[in-house]
């Protein structure tokens, strides 16, 4: 079962969400990229899940 | 020490480049929509088809990487800059507006152009901005010194606020000769003992006076300060 690369959360048949390249994003996730600003606090946790996309070694 | 700098700095671009290069070059991403394509799968996405947004994404992830190549130069580090890239593709998935009649890769581009050059103004700013307990040094015996240990007040607002004290107390004993209603007056309405000032009006109200009252009686301690002031200046 794919979980979220950004929060962990598991991957449910009711909710969708979106897979980039076989990497699963969590709906709560994939709005909270859309509103995020650049001073945002969280905006390096999201930075960092998304690396998972690219398969950097150390993300 | 600076020829040290310089290396690292372009090493660390030449590994970025690299980076790039082989995303784009070992095809472990998918090609890049036609336009026929992208319409089909926009078309799909209308029609309520969630898996048509994957594919739309996916398929633009080169573009990310793209864009990333143009900036280069900026010393960030590549990593961050493809991440923040897939922050704008996937802002630009969820905002196109295909009846705008623009082409969601050209409207994606800019999205994540946007989005990295958003990033690079807030480090810039975040960079401008100093600490007070930033370290800035050390002192003699090696203890780590920051701005705040080396700010002080400026002589000339330390000697103001003497002068001022000074006055307040020369003002105090003067208005302790008056009487107690003309003393309560000046109190009230100049603030001083708390500070806060207060309207003739409201004045009146306390003491339950009129205004007009008020008013006389301010006058008067106003003219028997000036003229002891102006008695000791001439003595």
């Amino acid at each position: 079962m794919p979980v979220c690369i950004i929060c962990g959360q598991m991957f449910k048949e009711n909710k969708q969400g979106l897979f980039i390249n076989g990497h699963y994003i969590c709906p709560e996730c994939e709005n909270g990229v859309v509103a995020l600003s650049a001073d945002d606090p969280g905006y390096n946790f999201y930075k960092m899940g998304l690396k998972k996309i690219w398969c950097f070694s150390n993300a | 020490m600076l020829s040290g700098l310089w290396t690292l700095t372009v090493v660390s671009l030449v590994n970025g480049l690299l980076l790039l290069v082989s995303y784009i070059a070992n095809n472990s991403f998918p090609q890049p929509l036609s336009e026929e394509e992208e319409v089909k799968y926009l078309r799909l996405l209308t029609g309520g088809d969630e898996k048509a947004r994957n594919v739309l994404a996916e398929r633009n992830l080169r573009l990310v990487a793209h864009v990333v190549k143009k900036f280069d130069s900026t010393g960030e580090d590549s990593e961050d800059l493809i991440s923040i890239g897939t922050i704008g593709l996937i802002k630009a998935i969820n905002t196109f507006n295909p009846g705008k009649g623009t082409r969601l890769a050209t409207y994606a581009a800019r999205c994540i152009e946007n989005e990295i050059l958003m990033h690079l103004r807030y480090i810039k700013k975040v960079k401008a901005e100093v600490s007070l307990y930033d370290p800035i040094g050390v002192d003699k015996e090696g203890n780590e010194i920051t701005l705040v240990d080396i700010l002080g007040t400026h002589p000339e607002v330390v000697a103001e606020t003497v002068e001022n004290r000074f006055e307040q107390k020369r003002l105090r004993e003067k208005v302790s000769r008056l009487t107690n209603r003309e003393k309560k007056v000046l109190e009230l309405r100049f603030g001083l003992e708390n500070g806060a000032r207060q309207t003739q009006r409201e004045i009146a109200r306390n003491l339950g006076i009129s205004r007009s009252y008020v008013s006389r009686i301010e006058k008067k301690a106003l003219n028997k300060l000036t003229r002891e002031f102006t008695s000791e200046s001439l003595q």
